[in-house]
């Protein structure tokens, strides 16, 4: 037998569920259309199917258990059988051209917000946020770290007028995310469509800067428009606080400022900056 | 020992002293940040690490993944790895990658194919590398006219690529269960002189005649009595605990790498004395 012939006849193995079909309905001429020799098929004749099918069971099952650890809110809310489905479909259009096993997490999440149309979407109509805010969460935890050496300024030691001069630090592992559901509540006691209402719920996910693990805290206007500010150019509490005042048409100076210290005190206790630079 | 996410904790806390180096899965580490790799950054400073690769897709129809092979040889370049090792399969095709080890047909036609790709990958790397035994199935076909077994075509590879051979001691017992053949010649037509470690597993009895390779359990007497075997056939330069299934507390693979210590220890009585006797 030949390599091409080997690898064309594994490939669909793994990779189309009728093969292991076609190998229990008549494994003679379904391995004709694989190898030409007589004697090659001959020899493959005599194992069972079974023992063909475990290839296709490792990769599948490999993939179940690697998806349930990673979207293990959505996996809760599904039965097995529900689940098995989903990950079948996903895996019959799956082309992962990644070494890198992990990714199929990112894969997955992808083809649920841009491929999937199944009946999942009427149970869980949030089902394609929540994929995405679990992947969101693997993606931080995992993202490479930056080298970035800062020596940070406690604000407690200067002024407060020198204090507003002062560079926030955004934590480079800080998203945004407004979700039409609130998909940091969904668990189990708290899925079903009648209860988990639409509406616009906006997130602060980070990962820790020292503990490293995830964490999220709901935004607001004030908090989403600060650190989207922080994202820009660094520039000085004061340079952002004027720019917000005037974007968003504050006239209640004192009050903002107020709140925005306060805010950003809150981010640093938090993790959300990492501290403050001349 | 094999390095699971699950012992980093006990780990960092107190490395046992039977541990005296790891082998890791590279593609869980390697472009990552986070709490997993600054966990395994401070291992990999107190001991040393192997890499140990299940996607290189060595014995593949397509092209080597050079970019995959860059980030590789950073990772090994940034962590000081002393060898490299994948296995004798192909895991990807027309640029698909699985995540399992896919059989190659024992042929004169694969020998030359895989080994031109080690050496490649040999030479991208720059580290010594060595090639694993994989368990397989369902053959890749029947062997050829000139009937090459299993053992001298891994024999045959060894030679032609000039990579060390990475024996799982494990993966040949279930071979030689699925497929039947005598574990003990097979070792003795392997080359032994070019070990560059050993593995050592548990596995999974589906049938009488079909072991699933898991790695999800215990290693059994006959798995132990084959490295005895091998012990006393050539002085092995290391062997390790492979684990990746029903991951135990780390007590229990400690015992397990005790029981390799003392084998090896017998062992290497044993070979003293015929060095003593034919001095």
């Amino acid at each position: 037998m030949s390599l091409a012939e080997t690898q064309n006849f594994f490939f669909d193995l793994c990779a189309k569920p009728d093969v292991i079909v076609s190998l229990k309905k008549n494994k003679e001429n379904t391995l004709k259309k694989y190898f030409r020799s007589g004697w090659d098929r001959e020899f493959l004749g005599r194992y069972d199917t079974e023992r063909f099918q475990t290839y296709r069971n490792h990769i599948s099952f490999g993939i179940l258990g690697g998806m349930a650890s990673a979207f293990p809110v959505l996996r809760s809310l599904v039965s097995d059988q529900e689940w098995n489905e989903v990950l079948n479909q996903f895996y019959l259009k799956r082309l992962t051209r990644s070494p890198i096993a992990r990714h199929v997490f990112s894969e997955f999440s992808e083809y649920l917000q841009k491929t999937y149309r199944g009946i999942l979407l009427k149970k869980l109509p949030y089902l394609r946020d929540l994929a995405e805010y679990e992947n969101l969460d693997l993606k931080l935890y995992f993202a490479k770290d930056t080298a970035n050496q800062f020596h940070f300024i406690d604000p407690s030691f200067v002024s407060p007028e020198e204090a507003l001069q002062l560079k926030p630090v955004l934590n480079p592992f800080v998203e945004l995310r407004t979700y039409p559901w609130p998909v940091h509540k969904i668990c189990r006691e708290f899925c079903s469509p009648k209860k988990v209402k639409n509406g616009k719920y906006s997130l602060i996910i980070f990962r820790h800067p020292q503990e490293l693990d995830i964490r999220f805290m709901e935004g607001n206007l004030l908090t989403m428009n600060l650190i989207e500010a922080l994202r820009q150019k660094p520039a000085s509490i004061q340079e952002i606080f004027q720019a917000l005042t005037k974007k968003n048409k504050i006239h209640d100076l004192q009050t903002f400022y107020q709140e925005g210290i306060a805010v950003l005190g809150l981010f640093l206790k938090k993790g959300i900056i990492l501290g403050y630079q001349l | 020992m094999g390095l699971r996410r699950e012992h980093f904790g006990s780990l960092l806390n107190a490395l046992p002293a039977e541990i005296s180096w790891f082998e890791i899965a590279p593609e869980n580490y390697m472009e990552i940040g986070g709490k997993v790799y600054r966990d395994f950054c401070q291992l990999a400073e107190k001991i040393p690490v192997v890499a140990h690769s299940v996607s290189l897709s060595l014995g593949s129809l397509d092209p080597l993944n050079r970019n995959f092979l860059k980030q590789l040889k950073n990772f090994i370049r940034t962590h000081h790895l002393p060898l490299a090792s994948d296995h004798i399969c192909f895991s990807s095709y027309q640029q698909v990658q699985f995540d399992d080890l896919l059989p190659l047909p024992f042929t004169e036609e694969a020998v030359k194919h895989i080994s031109k790709r080690i050496r490649q990958v040999q030479e991208i790397l720059e580290v010594p590398f060595a090639v694993e035994n994989a368990s397989y199935y369902a053959p890749a076909g029947a062997p050829d006219p000139a009937y090459i077994k299993e053992e001298a075509f891994i024999s045959a590879i060894i030679k032609e690529s000039g990579a060390l051979l990475l024996l799982d001691v494990n993966n040949i017992y279930v071979n030689s269960v699925n497929h039947r053949f005598d574990p003990y010649a097979y070792l003795k037509a392997l080359p032994l002189d070019r070990i560059a470690y050993v593995h050592m597993a548990g596995h999974r009895r589906k049938k009488k005649d079909f072991i699933l390779d898991t790695h999800g359990a215990g290693i059994i007497h006959p798995v132990w009595r084959l490295l005895d075997e091998l012990a006393r056939m050539t002085e092995l330069p290391a062997v390790m605990i492979e684990r990746d299934d029903n991951i135990p507390p780390l007590k229990e693979l400690v015992t397990e790498l005790n029981q390799v210590y003392s084998i090896l220890k017998r062992n290497q009585k044993y070979h003293e004395s015929l060095s003593h006797v034919a001095s």
